[in-house]
């Protein structure tokens, strides 16, 4: 299959699919975002579209649920989150076709991820930025997508990290519609399941544990079938790493002084609803020699893609008893004839 | 490249499901294109075309700022690559064109190819039509349990004949691409366990020989047809050096009627004159050759192996000038007359001794386990050969194992053929998870996995391969539907709104199975997805009807009252001629048939404003200004119409209030009304200073704004065009179009006051 030129003057930064997998979106320091249609006749990428979006580099884009639409958030360096929406009746390429339904300016500090939430939970999004604040928007009328409100802001960092220190950010949605809404965040070297009490706040449910540096990419995979949900970190001590989250609903009363070792007692709200989530890590392999800047999972939550500093993808598959192994390797280093 | 070390195998490509790798050769699987293996996980390696970065470029091209990324598609087997900039580096670096393009790929070992696809078809066609008969049933006493496992049988044994033939044909459209090599390698593998399969369980009793024979004939072609050409067309072919362990060969492999044609060609004639005994014996070997009773009674058998043992008898009597020529003849005697010693060490391999003894010895399949022992016990299997183990495997009971040979090279094969050992109870008995220890039972229930059924756990896995190629998506559903597991249900609940609708069909087909499983939240999804599809490709009323089947009323009354916004700016009816026919009887569209345009009391309560603001314009145009301004005002006073939108209408009335023409239009009545109209809106929305309030106002203002400096072609009836005839400006803003109409309107009022008085 032969590579696509997007032709931005900078390097990229994200590429996000459409719910079908039909829509590319790309987003680089040139300050642009770029959308690709697929032709399923000749199975080429074309421009849809390409328009400045933001006064900064634009980091992460997202792609809503396509029964609100065709939507995207991006998220910048310049500390806004917009919302774009395809509007049919202008013409490819004329700069017009992606309109501009809101500009959000919460963050006190350059956004670094940004992720609509699964459609069940409404028309809703996730941001996280350098002022380590998790911030959730809601469309409160899904109809009127100019309107978004911030339903939640929460810290997850005690203390903003220091700005001349290196820092990372991610985020992303549990996907599953029989599953409480929750979502991973990753900030800096920790990342954190946070899911909602009895009163509708956010809490932090549990941590991931044993990264060893910043965590550059987390991914929830899509649980088809599957009891437990599953999770992917890349991150910068050079390990893909597997987590199994369990679910259970407790019916003992929460103890008081015992904890166990990965809920952070500290961190979950007294009215919490008894539901612990376990954590196991079932997987961590250090294959790319070297850092790991993404991880991502296949439909069916059974393929994990990561990709390091070996300028290798590493593709993983589950085998029955959830042991990760690698199943093929995508180098983008060209053969030495 | 990184070369291996012996003992260092590289992991094949490979397990979907049992979790088990295994090692292949550098070189790929055996088929000899060459193959890279990564060096670090030890599994094949493939590249982006026109990958970016140099060879043995690597380490420069991190230093230099550089990271790559990947995402695999949500919704297929593909994936993109494309290289991003260290975060942490604030260098600006010069960017060269084709690091940013980005890189696709297919996710290797996921097959999404037409043929393929046809494949899986026809593979889940066979599995579906076997309904009830793919569980396996427990054997009870009774003539009609009798029968029914009978049928049974024999609905597995057709399948199973329907299943390798879709294989074969799978591999005959493979082989017409020269990149397929190691692929079609891989499926004749499979196709050899599957016929080693059928001819153990899927064959009549008295049909097995023949099925063994054909079996080991496919896998291992012997004698070579090279090899065999040379004898045969050499002068005197019987003279031939192998021409004897080509003709026993032959025979061994139950290709009797080929050695017994080699015979009549091989001018044995020719010894009539010179040795009329070996002649004759020669004679005896092509007669059973020829009369062999395949496939007929054991009496028959019995007759004809006597006459064999008669004919060897005969041999051994003789003596001659030619003892090689007379031992040769003998030797085949002895296979003839069922010898198994002599069977056994003439045979090249153990499939060959198995046949030769099913053939010769006695046909029976209750000997076939006696009969495999004894040809393994002199041949050994090839370690190397992964069909030759499979089969042993499946000689030995051993079916996962075979199972996961054959899941090595195509997990969909492995699934359905899974399926008809499980219906046909070779896999009972088979506990796939004892190791698999989870505290709840309860989550066990909830997990599509965590089954103790080989069978139902391939098959599981397959439908989810299905669900990630579009093309096979049905077939994974029908998979899950299909299933036993309830957690099933649940995954096709998760992938449903995933499966991007072409058309009105596929949608239909969705609310099936939403209908058949019970799942109505799914298929209110699958109406909110159609519905926005339908806004895409301009059908409104289809979009609204599906919202409105969606439960979804918001959207409703959103894009109803959009078509009303978009009547306004237009100051005409809009452009789409459906709408406007559920509106207006009098509009007929040809090809669109009125019920079709009949509305639910829903959208027709959703789309009453707007048939008033339709009606307006009508009367307008008609010049019945009267009662197109009892329409405008009943608008006005409508108690849900959206703030923002007020402005719009109320601009409606100006050309009445500002121009009088005509005169008098406007009752005192009506302009009591209007000033209540515009008390109220002031009063509830315009003069609050909430936060609420002010957007609504800036809402409405610039809507209002925005209709104001429309440029609009030069027959257009909009109400500024009036106002612009008698070079009168529109108010420029919400603020401005409610002080002039409250002023017009109040000297309007004085001056119907003082008509009144005088009058």
């Amino acid at each position: 299959m032969k590579p696509f030129a997007t032709n931005h003057e900078e390097l990229i930064h994200d590429v996000a699919y459409d719910f079908y997998g039909k829509q590319l979106a790309t987003c680089s320091s040139d300050q642009h975002i770029k959308v690709f249609d697929l032709d399923s006749t000749t199975n080429e990428w074309i421009l849809n579209d390409s328009w400045k979006a933001h006064d900064s580099s634009i980091v992460k884009l997202s792609w809503a649920a396509p029964e609100f639409g065709k939507i995207i958030a991006s998220v910048s360096y310049d500390k806004s989150v917009r919302i774009w929406e395809e509007d049919l009746d202008e013409p490819h390429g004329s700069g017009r076709r992606w309109k501009k339904l809101a500009t959000l300016h919460d963050s006190n500090g350059p956004l670094y991820d940004v992720a609509f939430a699964p459609s069940h939970l409404g028309l809703r999004l996730a941001t996280i930025g350098s002022d380590g604040v998790l911030r959730i928007y809601d469309a409160l009328e899904p109809a009127d997508l100019r309107s978004w409100t911030v339903t939640s802001e929460v810290s997850v960092l005690s203390i903003a990290p220091a700005n001349h220190l290196q820092s990372d950010f991610a985020l992303d949605w549990c996907k599953s519609r029989f599953s409480p809404e929750k979502l991973v965040v990753s900030a800096l070297d920790q990342a954190f399941v946070y899911n909602r009490d009895s009163n509708g706040k956010l809490v932090r449910a549990a941590t991931l544990p044993e990264h060893g540096g910043l965590i550059r990419s987390v991914s929830w995979a899509p649980s088809m079938g599957r009891y437990y949900q599953l999770l992917a970190t890349g991150c910068k001590d050079g390990k893909v790493r597997f987590f199994k989250l369990t679910e259970r609903l407790s019916t003992a009363p929460r103890p008081l002084n015992g904890k166990s070792p990965d809920v952070d007692e500290d961190m979950v709200d007294a009215d919490a609803p008894n539901v612990n989530i376990q954590v196991d890590l079932v997987g961590q392999h250090d294959d790319h020699h070297g850092e790991v800047w993404s991880v991502s999972w296949n439909l069916t939550g059974t393929i994990l893609s990561s990709s390091g500093d070996d300028g290798k993808v590493r593709l993983w598959k589950a085998s029955y008893n959830n042991e990760f192994q690698c199943l093929s390797v995508i180098s983008a280093e060209q053969k030495d004839v | 490249m990184a070369m291996l070390d012996e003992n260092e195998q590289p992991l094949k490509l490979m397990d979907e499901s049992f979790g088990f790798v295994e090692g292949i050769d550098e070189d790929g699987a055996g088929g000899g294109d060459e193959q890279e293996v990564d060096p670090v996980s030890k599994v094949l390696l493939t590249r982006f075309e026109e990958a970016p970065i140099p060879p043995e470029g690597v380490d420069n091209w991190t230093k230099s700022s550089r990271i790559l990324k990947f995402r695999l598609n949500p919704n297929g087997v593909d994936g993109v690559g494309f290289i991003s900039q260290n975060p942490h580096s604030d260098k600006r670096i010069k960017v060269y064109p084709q690091e940013t393009k980005i890189y696709t790929t297919k996710v290797p070992t996921f097959d999404d190819a037409d043929a393929y696809v046809e494949y899986v078809s026809n593979l889940y066609s066979i599995y579906d039509a076997l309904g009830e008969e793919k569980y396996y049933s427990v054997p009870t006493a009774g003539v009609i349990n009798r029968e029914a496992q009978r049928n049974q049988i024999n609905v597995l044994t057709k399948a199973m004949s329907l299943t390798i033939e879709e294989l074969q044909s799978y591999i005959d459209k493979k082989s017409t691409n020269a990149n397929s090599e190691i692929e079609v390698f891989e499926l004749e593998e499979i196709l050899a366990v599957l016929n080693c399969l059928r001819a153990l369980y899927f064959t009549p009793d008295n049909e097995i020989p023949r099925a063994l024979a054909q079996w080991i004939n496919m896998a291992d072609p012997q004698p070579d047809a090279e090899l065999a050409n040379g004898i045969m067309k050499s002068e005197i072919p019987y003279k031939h050096p192998l021409f004897w362990a080509f003709i026993t060969q032959l025979t061994l492999r139950g290709l009797y009627e080929t050695a017994s044609d080699a015979f009549k060609q091989s001018k044995f004639e020719e010894l009539h004159d010179d040795d009329e005994e070996l002649y004759n014996l020669i004679v005896d070997c092509l007669h059973l050759l020829e009369s062999y009773p395949e496939n007929s009674p054991q009496e028959i058998f019995k007759t004809w192996k006597s006459t064999a043992a008669k004919a060897l008898s005969n041999a051994s009597l003789r003596n001659t000038d030619n003892p090689m020529l007379l031992n040769n003849i003998r030797k085949l005697l002895q296979i003839l007359a069922g010898d198994q010693t002599a069977i056994v060490e003439q045979s090249t391999s153990w499939y060959e001794a198995l046949v030769g003894l099913v053939y010769y010895h006695i046909p029976s399949s209750e000997l076939l386990t006696d009969y495999f022992n004894s040809a393994v016990s002199s041949h050994k299997p090839d370690q190397t050969s992964i069909w030759e183990l499979a089969c042993v495997d499946i000689f030995e009971e051993s079916f996962l194992q075979a199972l996961r040979a054959i899941s090595s090279f195509s997990t969909a094969t492995s699934a359905y053929v899974s399926a008809l050992c499980e219906a046909r109870g070779l896999l009972k008995g088979y506990s796939f998870d004892d190791d698999f220890k989870v505290s709840s039972s309860l989550l066990i229930s909830q997990d599509l996995f965590s089954t103790t059924n080989p069978s139902e756990f391939l098959i599981h896995t397959h439908a989810l391969d299905c669900l990630t190629i579009h093309e096979l998506a049905p077939v994974g559903i029908g998979l899950l539907a299909s299933s036993r597991n309830p957690t099933a249900r649940s995954v096709i609940a998760e992938y449903l709104p995933r499966y991007e609708f072409q058309n009105n069909d596929d949608i239909e087909w969705a609310l099936t199975v939403c209908a058949s499983l019970k799942l109505p939240y799914i298929a209110h999804v699958i109406y909110r997805t159609a519905a926005q599809r339908s806004l895409a490709e301009g059908l409104l009323l289809e979009a609204l009807k599906l919202f409105a089947r969606a439960g979804e009323i918001e959207y409703v009354k959103h894009h109803c009252w959009l078509i009303f916004e978009n009547s306004l700016m237009r100051g005409e009816p809009i452009q789409d001629v459906i709408i406007n026919a559920t509106v207006d009887d009098s509009i007929s569209i040809e090809g669109v048939d009125r019920e079709s345009l009949e509305l639910t009391p829903l959208l027709r309560q959703t789309l009453a404003p707007y048939a008033i603001l339709y009606r307006f314009w009508n009367l307008k145009k008609e010049g019945s200004l009267r009662l197109a301004l009892k329409k405008l005002i009943s608008l006005l006073k409508f108690p849900y119409l959206p703030p923002r939108l007020f402005g719009l209408v109320l601009s409606q009335l100006l050309p009445f209030v500002i121009l009088l023409v005509p005169p008098k239009v406007l009752l005192k009545e009506d302009l009591l009304t209007v000033v209540k109209i515009l008390d109220k809106y002031e009063e509830d929305i315009f003069n609050k200073k909430d936060k609420k309030s002010i957007v609504l106002t800036q809402e409405c203002d610039e809507l209002y704004r925005a209709s104001i400096s429309q440029e609009f072609e030069n027959d257009s009836t909009y109400w500024t065009k009036y106002l612009d005839d008698a070079n009168v400006k529109p108010p420029h803003d919400l603020q401005t179009l409610l002080k002039v109409v409250r002023r017009n309107v109040a000297v309007e009022i004085g001056r119907a006051y003082l008509e009144d008085s005088y009058n």
